[in-house]
C-alpha cells in the first residue's frame, strides 16, 4: 500500500489564502484537509462601534461577493431597528444582487475556472459535442414550413 | 515586454476583481498589445503549490527580476510581529514582500490596504497591518520604511481607493508597461497626480446644490436633489479622486447615486475610525461648522460664505427638479 502526503501551498484561482494536504493511498483521495491562514479581525474591529460601520465594513470582508455580505448587514440592521422595508427596496435590492451575479458567473467561469479545463489532463474527461446536432437544426424549418 | 508579479496580503480580492473589469485599457489589451507577462497572480495563474513555489522563491532570491511587483491588501505583521496571520505559501506573507520588493522594477500598492492599511488596520488593528509605505493617517513609513526605493530607484507607488477604479489600475500598469514609470508625476502620498488631484466633488452632479446650500431631507427621500456634504458625511469636497469625471461603469459613482463619498482614496478612511455617530453624518464643531472644512477653507470663510449661499439660494433649489 503506496500512502503518499501532498502539500499543495498555495492553492491558486481562489482568493490566494487557500492551502490544501492531502493523503493519498494507492492512487486514491483518502483524506484531506484545508487551510486558510489570514486572518483580518472584522468581527473584532467592528465590536462597540457604529451599528452603521457594518454598512462600510461588511461588504470589505470580500471583494468577490461584496453585494451579498452588503445585502446581510443591511438585514441585520433592519432586523435590529424593525425597520419598514418598502417593496421597491426590496425589488432595488434585488436588482443589486442579480447584477453581482451576472458578474460573478461569467467572471469564474471564463477567468478563473475555465483556463484550467485547457490543461491537456482533461483531453479525454469532458463530452464533446455531439455530431447530430447539425441535423436536428436541418428538421427545424422543415416543421415550421408544414 | 514587462513582468508582473502580484500578491494579495490581507486583501479582499476587491481590486483584482476591480482590474479584470477594466475596459480602458483592458487586461487582455495589457497582456495582448502591451506585452505584459504576468508571472503570478494568485487569481488568474494557473501554477499551484511546487510549481508557484519555484516561482516566488526565484524572484525572492534575485535569480530573475521582475519589472512590476504588485501588491494587494495589508502586510500583516500580527501576531507579535511574526506576520503568522497571514501565510503565503508556507511562509509569512511579509516575509516574501521583504524579499521580493528591493529586486522589483517598481513597487506598486493597489487599494487602500496595500497603500496605508485601509480597513484591517482601524483600531484596534487585530491583524497589525500596516501598509507598503504608509501607516493608516497618511504617515510615511508603513512595513518597507520611509526611504524604501525599487530597483528603479522609485518609492511605492499607491493607487489607493476601496477598491480602486479598474481603469486607474490598468492606465498606471500601461505606464509602467511602457516604461514611462519615471514619468509618473506623485503626490506627497505618492499617489499619480493625474488621477488625485481634482476632487471627488468635480464632475459632481450635486454640486448646485452643494453651491447653494441645501441638503436632501433624509437618506430615500428626495436622494436626486441636495448635497449631502452638510449633514450625510460626504467627503466629496476634501477628497482627491476622479470618480466623477472616470465613472465607475462608465455609468455612474457613489454621490451620483446618492450615497455620500466615503473619502476612500485618503488615508484617514474610514473617517473617525467607525466610532458611534461618525458614519454617514457630518462631523461638527458647535453644531454647524463642518469639523473637516472644503480643502482649502477656513472656519471663517466657510460660515461667511454658507450663509450668503443659503440667503440667495433660489426655489428650484429646494425642491426636487428632476421631477417633471
Amino acid at each position: 500500500m503506496a500512502v503518499m502526503d501532498l502539500n499543495v501551498s498555495p492553492l491558486g484561482q481562489v482568493e490566494g489564502d487557500l492551502d490544501v494536504r492531502v493523503t493519498i493511498t494507492d492512487g486514491v483521495v483518502t483524506d484531506a484537509w484545508t487551510t486558510a491562514a489570514m486572518f483580518r479581525g472584522f468581527e473584532i474591529i467592528l465590536k462597540g462601534k457604529d451599528p452603521q460601520a457594518g454598512l462600510i465594513m461588511t461588504p470589505r470582508i470580500c471583494g468577490i461577493c461584496g453585494g451579498s455580505h452588503l445585502y446581510k448587514a443591511c438585514y441585520a440592521l433592519d432586523t435590529a431597528w424593525a425597520t419598514y422595508v418598502p417593496p421597491n427596496a426590496t425589488r432595488v435590492r434585488n436588482i443589486a444582487q442579480a447584477c453581482e451575479t451576472l458578474q460573478s458567473i461569467p467572471r469564474w467561469f471564463y477567468a478563473i475556472m475555465g483556463p484550467d479545463l485547457t490543461a491537456a489532463q482533461y483531453a479525454g474527461a469532458l463530452p464533446t459535442r455531439k455530431p447530430h446536432a447539425a441535423s436536428r437544426r436541418t428538421s427545424a424549418p422543415a416543421t415550421r414550413r408544414a | 515586454m514587462a513582468s508582473v508579479l502580484w500578491f494579495q496580503g490581507g486583501a479582499c480580492s476587491g481590486n483584482t476583481m476591480s482590474f479584470i473589469n477594466a475596459a480602458e485599457p483592458s487586461v487582455v489589451d495589457l497582456i495582448v498589445d502591451f506585452g505584459l507577462e504576468v508571472v503570478y497572480h494568485p487569481t488568474l495563474s494557473m501554477e499551484l503549490g511546487k510549481a508557484a513555489q519555484d516561482i516566488f522563491w526565484s524572484y525572492a532570491k534575485g535569480e530573475k527580476e521582475c519589472d512590476i511587483f504588485v501588491f494587494e491588501g495589508t502586510v500583516i505583521e500580527g501576531p507579535n510581529g511574526t506576520g503568522r496571520m497571514d501565510m503565503f505559501a508556507e511562509r509569512p506573507m511579509k516575509d516574501w514582500v521583504s524579499d521580493i520588493a528591493p529586486k522589483a522594477g517598481v513597487v506598486v500598492a493597489i487599494g487602500d490596504c496595500a497603500s496605508w492599511g485601509g480597513l484591517p488596520a482601524v483600531p484596534p488593528n487585530p491583524s497589525e497591518s500596516r501598509g507598503l509605505q504608509f501607516d493608516r493617517g497618511g504617515k510615511k513609513g508603513g512595513y518597507l520604511g520611509p526611504d524604501f526605493v525599487s530597483r528603479l530607484g522609485l518609492p511605492v507607488i499607491n493607487i489607493p481607493g476601496c477598491p480602486a477604479h479598474p481603469d486607474w489600475i490598468s492606465q498606471i500598469i500601461v505606464a509602467l508597461a511602457a516604461g514611462r514609470a519615471k514619468d509618473l508625476d506623485l503626490d506627497e502620498l505618492h499617489r499619480p497626480r493625474t488621477f488625485f488631484t481634482t476632487f471627488t466633488q468635480t464632475g459632481c452632479t450635486r454640486v448646485q446644490f452643494y453651491n447653494y446650500k441645501q441638503d436632501p431631507k433624509s437618506f430615500g427621500q428626495g436622494m436626486r436633489s441636495g448635497c449631502l456634504f452638510y449633514e450625510f458625511g460626504c467627503r466629496g469636497p476634501m477628497t482627491h479622486s476622479p470618480c466623477n469625471r472616470i465613472l465607475w461603469n462608465r455609468q455612474s459613482s457613489k454621490t451620483r447615486a446618492g450615497h455620500p463619498c466615503t473619502g476612500c482614496t485618503e488615508p484617514g478612511y474610514p473617517f473617525g475610525d467607525l466610532e458611534l455617530g461618525t458614519v454617514f453624518k457630518t462631523q461638527k464643531v458647535a453644531g454647524v461648522i463642518p469639523k473637516d472644512e472644503p480643502t482649502g477653507m477656513d472656519p471663517a470663510s466657510y460660515m461667511a460664505l454658507a450663509g450668503l449661499s443659503r440667503a440667495v439660494a433660489p426655489q428650484w433649489s429646494k425642491e426636487d427638479m428632476f421631477v417633471v
